[in-house]
């Protein structure tokens, strides 16, 4: 059983989550063993803060305001009539005050799981395990703007519930025998089933009708809606492994799936593996250096079907309540595909893992090819095609790469022990194929890595010299190009744990390369003038100089209180000019300093073992390029990474622990 | 034992069978029963028609009335007509490919498939040209002839030349036109224009064709003529009765409401309870200053169903007031931030151009006489120029009627009003040209698409740009609108031939093939 109570940075917002765990065991008689665990969550967010753009959020005041003015000035947030205060003329620049203290937001998660088995051993070797589990979710969720916000000065309010269900039921056969003294042999052979149910209602709306009375029967305007998507899939699936003498093993595999998102005749996938590894350094002698080595090679595809429910059927919705008496019905912008295949990928691999000197030293490396084609995307298309995305299997997109593991310990005796581990991936992403029709997918074309971020640029002529528009005086648009990838394609950590008696100190580096950050708000940060790049001019104005669009040489001064309106417009012109930033970091993810208290003098309690422990999370960033934010305060949606929008700020988390066991 | 063993084989047998036997419902799983698998023509017409109409609020408002000096704000991010500081909202009726347009073309293919569904078709590719003419008359070379293809995979559409496209409308208005047949079914009251009317529908094509043909007179002059007076012996609207409009209703429904009145009300003026205005609109000196004329006999009696001053009550609270002497407009670009006398200027009459029950006119008799006053100065139409612009005033004065009780203007003030301000029949025919389209100006306050062209091709009413210092366009007012990156992005090889031959540039001094400088 658990109990958590948090109080997030921001005021009025809290977030409580009680669970209960359970798990029960029984054998009955030799041949049977009944498995059975339940777990019940319950969690309540309240004013949970914003993201994204400047509505909903506390944070977009607190970013962008000028550093000049104390915030607190904003305070409460609202007038007498109970009106918003703007702090600028915007209405999405909501008053962060105003946010805290007029808006609100509840959610409640209701969570059960349940699982069960019985297992029974039909003979020595051979035992049929069968179990089932169910998934149960309902969550509740609520957000209010009131009368006299600024952005909707007659109110908003938005509920909805979602009841989510998953079931699976699941039988397996297994069988485990050795044979002529030097093989074993294990198989397996299986059956799923899995149906998940998702049941959803809306009831939103605007104007409310009497103050501060926050109900969805106190609207002018109200919708409601309801949803109800359903999928699930079917497999049998196969293995079994030969084992030689502890020397060499086989591992086969197969596996067919059925997909109910995709239309009977495209719906169902094969897909097979095979394995070898090879015990090295106990087939064959190796010089003493080495105390364990093992290759390892296998190939494998895997089958799946990233697809939401109905998403291959074109619908065509009705319009809640028509117009005026008569039946109004809906197009999809989103393009559907009835033809949708699933997707296969296919991954060699090889490795060797080896110890030396005792173990003290350890190396293990790995190489990837992996090729997925087929596969399924919504991606992006032209509107003028009618929609703006298809859902299609895209083409082949290929990644390969390498992963290494060194482990040491260059210290080690009673009082003192120090140990070091190291790895490094670096994976390269490219696509090969794209459907017909399509030139770009994720932004990139073939030949490129899959999720490039691509934009616009400030014109240059052929010598380099800034292209100016003569009317207005801004920077002539470029034309699109690629900034950069949003995945970092190196990444790397290094642990170090230093033990002493009874202290341990644990050092953990974390570090990524090679991807950029495109950061809205940095955006906005340039815009609003608090960017150090807009700094040039305050005193005496800016000169700009450069050609104009017919090559001639262009120069203007921007005075100084037109510079606001220049800097605004000029990053504009060019988002990505003043946004993009290189990704990389090092940073220290965390250091914990322990100290096992010596318990075994204080007997009379009972007590097994106690530990105080100093806990520091992201405590310093070592390098990074970046000056306005976090670099990992990116976020992924769908298929686009790297983009990194207005949020609170990450947090460095220090704290202590006690930790006893009695 | 033995036994068991095979009751066991049995069991797994009959586990993996039910698998399989399973994936006959897993289909049945993947039917939404929220949503239909068809098109259904008729309800797909309505909404077409209520997306075409409602499309860009924003636009319409920010840029094109703002634009044409109708209305003025203080703010300057969301006002790139009032200063011409930003691009926002000029990409925005790139929606309706996505919308409305994609809809009615779903509507033709669907009702195509049905030989009896001939005057469906025909009323569905008239109103697919009212969609097409908004567009190209915003973005001048667009796709056309390969858009709307997704469905066939077809994702990369060329871009045609305005003038091909143009010539296209016209062969749509004239095949649709001749394929009627009143004897077949209609849209009903799915049709949200007619009813189903098919003569209407025929007026209405008409109309269209000579609001195009007219289009085409700094371009190509013969080719104008042409189309003008074959609208003109076609039979375009003549009589209000024939007005083609979208209604709306008051009432718990958002999309009932009238497009425009709710973003007004909802996002900026707020029935005048908020002396600060969200967006900081208020209606502009130049609109207000001409309703008013020079004296109290010239003025327009148009002044007092549009425009209100919300007067301050000793007892608290503001009151909506449309006495004459109280209007005033506010400058154009005159402000950047909250002016000290903002309570002073004018603001939309929320009983009128606001209220949620206000239909929308697509086009009506009074555009279509002015367009007929047109033709004869130029000589392409054999009526009376004065005559026709006389009517083509009252009924722009009488549609306010539509616009409930506060929208009513009676025959005697429309009667001075000609009095006053009569048709300058002695003047040059550039004085002529301008006295008409300074009315279709005002006639154009909710109707800024076409507004925002017919002032391109006219050059009036004169309108002195403005000039606010960081301005993107060097003080000039834009011609165009801006196609979305996402065309050079998506669909980039169609893009960048149709931006390379348009003088190179996708901006807001672009012009369109018919806006010859």
């Amino acid at each position: 059983m658990s109990d958590l109570h948090a109080q997030a940075m921001e005021p009025k917002s809290t977030y409580n989550r009680q669970t209960g765990n359970l798990s029960l065991r029984s054998v009955l008689g030799n041949k049977i063993t009944v498995e059975s665990t339940l777990q019940y969550n319950v969690e309540k967010g309240k004013n949970r803060p914003g993201n994204g753009y400047a509505d909903n959020t506390t944070s977009w005041a607190t970013n962008l305001l000028a550093n000049t003015v104390d915030i607190r000035n904003l305070a409460p947030g609202y007038d007498a009539n109970f009106n918003e205060v703007q702090w600028q003329q915007v209405p999405e620049a909501q008053n962060p005050y105003f946010v805290i203290n007029r808006m609100g937001n509840t959610d409640t998660k209701n969570r059960f799981i349940g699982q069960a088995s019985v297992q029974y051993a039909i003979l020595d070797d051979l035992s049929l395990k069968v179990s089932g589990m169910r998934d149960i979710d309902r969550f509740e969720s609520m957000d209010y703007m009131p009368i006299g916000t600024a952005k909707r000065p007659r109110g908003l309010f938005n509920s909805g519930t979602s009841f989510v269900t998953k079931t699976a039921a699941q039988a397996l056969l297994n069988y485990n025998k050795s044979f002529f003294e030097n093989f074993q042999f294990t198989a397996m052979a299986g059956a799923n089933l899995e149906r998940n149910k998702a049941e959803s209602t809306a009831n939103n709306g605007s104007e409310f009708i009497v103050p501060d009375f926050i109900s969805f029967s106190n609207l002018s305007l109200q919708s409601a809606g309801v949803g109800l998507s359903r999928f699930g899939q079917n497999s049998v699936f196969g293995s079994a492994d030969i084992g030689y003498r502890n020397l060499l093993y086989f591992t086969f595999t197969g596996r067919q799936d059925w997909f109910s998102t995709l239309n009977p005749g495209n719906n169902s996938i094969f897909y097979p593996s095979f394995g070898t590894s090879f015990i090295l350094s106990d087939a064959v002698n190796l010089p003493s250096i080495i105390s364990f080595a093992k290759i390892r090679a296998s190939w494998a595809q895997v089958g799946g079907a990233t697809v939401n429910p109905y998403q291959i059927n074109q619908l065509y919705t009705f319009e809640q309540g028509g117009h005026i008496g008569r039946p109004v019905q809906n197009t999809s912008a989103a393009l559907s595909n009835p033809n949708l295949r699933p997707l296969t990928s296919t991954t060699y691999e090889g490795g060797i893992d080896m110890q030396f000197l005792d173990n003290r030293l350890g190396i293990d490396f790995t190489y990837y090819n992996r090729k997925t084609t087929d596969d399924i995307l919504s991606t992006s298309i032209a509107a003028s095609s009618g929609y703006t995305s298809a859902l299609l299997n895209v083409g082949e997109l290929s990644n390969r790469g390498v992963e290494l593991l060194l482990t040491g310990t260059p210290v080690k005796n009673d009082n003192f022990a120090w140990d070091v581990s190291y790895n490094a991936a670096y994976n390269k992403s490219e696509i090969l194929k794209l459907a017909p029709g399509l030139s770009t997918v994720g932004g990139a074309g073939v030949g490129r890595p899959y999720n490039t971020i691509r934009g616009r640029t400030y014109l240059t002529n052929a010598s380099g010299i800034r292209v100016y528009n003569k009317l207005s005086g801004y920077e002539v648009q470029g034309p699109e190009i690629e900034y950069g990838q949003g995945v970092p394609p190196y990444t790397m950590g290094l642990t170090n744990n230093f033990r002493y008696k009874s202290f341990s100190l644990n050092v953990l580096l974390d570090a990524k390369f090679g991807n950029i950050v495109q950061s809205g708000l940095s955006r906005y940060i340039y815009r609003f003038g608090l960017s150090k790049n807009t700094l040039p001019g305050r005193d005496k104005g800016l000169t700009v100089t450069g050609v104009d669009q017919a090559g001639q040489p262009f120069t203007k001064t921007w005075p100084v209180d037109q510079l606001d309106t220049y800097y605004n417009n000029q990053a504009s012109l060019s988002p990505l000019t003043t946004s993009v930033f290189d990704g990389d970091f090092v940073k220290v993810r965390s250091l914990i300093l322990n100290y096992r208290i010596p318990v075994s003098k204080l007997q009379s309690l009972k007590i097994q073992s106690a530990d105080v422990s100093f806990v520091a999370r992201n405590p310093f960033i070592l390098h990074k390029h970046i000056t306005d934010f976090d670099p990992e305060s990116a976020y992924t949606i769908g298929n686009t990474q790297g983009q990194s929008s207005n949020t609170i700020p990450r947090t460095r988390d220090i704290g202590v622990n006690l930790i006893v066991r009695f | 034992m033995k036994n068991s063993r095979f009751q066991i084989i049995y069991a797994a047998l009959i586990v993996a069978i039910s698998v399989l036997s399973c994936t006959k419902e897993l289909a049945e799983l993947n039917k939404n029963p929220n949503a239909y698998e068809s098109v259904n023509a008729n309800f797909l017409f309505t909404k077409s028609q209520l997306g075409a109409v409602g499309l860009n609020p924003n636009g319409n408002r920010f840029n094109n009335m703002q634009m044409l000096q109708q209305e003025a704000t203080y703010s300057e991010v969301t006002a790139p007509g009032d200063k011409y500081f930003a691009e926002g909202y000029v990409r925005n009726n790139w929606s309706a490919y996505t919308t409305c347009l994609n809809q009615v073309q779903l509507v033709i293919n669907e009702a195509r498939k049905d030989p009896n569904n001939i005057n469906k078709v025909a009323a569905a590719r008239i109103w697919r040209v009212y969609i097409v003419h908004q567009l190209t008359d915003l973005y001048g070379d667009i796709p056309y002839s390969e858009a709307l293809k997704g469905l066939e995979s077809k994702y990369q559409p060329k871009y045609d030349l305005q003038s091909d496209i143009y010539k296209d409308m016209f062969k749509e208005l004239e095949e649709s036109v001749a394929s009627f047949d009143v004897s077949k079914p209609t849209f009903g009251n799915s049709d949200l224009l007619y009813d189903g009317n098919t003569v209407k529908w025929k007026k209405f094509a008409y109309s269209m064709m000579l609001r195009l043909g007219m289009r085409l007179t700094k371009i190509d002059p013969v080719m104008a003529k042409t189309w003008v007076e074959k609208a003109i012996a076609g039979g375009p609207i003549l009589d209000d009765a024939d007005l083609a409009k979208v209604p709306y209703a008051d009432g718990g429904l958002l999309s009932n409401r009238n497009p425009f009145s709710e973003h007004m009300r909802v996002l900026d003026y707020v029935d005048g309870q908020n002396p600060l205005n969200v967006q900081g609109s208020k209606i502009s000196q130049r609109f207000i200053d001409h309703l008013k004329g020079n004296s109290t006999t010239t003025k327009d009696p148009r002044l007092n169903v549009i425009s209100v001053l919300w007067v301050k009550q000793p007892s608290g609270g503001y009151v909506a007031d449309t006495a004459t002497a109280l209007q005033k407009g506010m400058k154009n670009a005159q402000f950047n931030g909250y002016p000290a006398d903002f309570e002073t200027y004018s603001e939309p009459n929320p009983n009128t151009v606001m209220r949620y029950d206000a239909p929308v006119i697509v086009l009506g008799a009074a555009e279509v006489h002015f367009l007929l006053s047109e033709a004869s100065i130029r000589g392409w139409y054999s009526g009376n120029a004065a005559a026709s612009y006389n009517s083509g005033v009252t009924s722009a004065m009488k549609q306010w009627s539509f616009y409930g009780p506060g929208g009513a203007i009676s025959t005697d003030k429309i009667t001075t009003y000609l009095k006053y301000n009569p048709f300058f029949t002695g003047g040059t025919f550039e004085q002529k040209l301008e006295q008409i389209s300074t009315q279709r100006w005002v006639l154009g306050y909710l109707d800024q698409i076409e507004n925002f062209a017919n002032w391109r091709r006219t050059g009036y009413p004169v309108l002195i740009p403005t000039n606010y210092p960081g301005n993107i366009t060097g003080g000039r007012i834009p011609r165009r609108y801006i196609v979305p990156e996402s065309e050079e992005t998506l669909n980039r090889e169609n893009f960048l031939a149709a931006k390379a031959r348009q003088s190179g540039d996708n901006t807001l001094l672009s012009r369109v093939w018919w806006d010859k400088e």
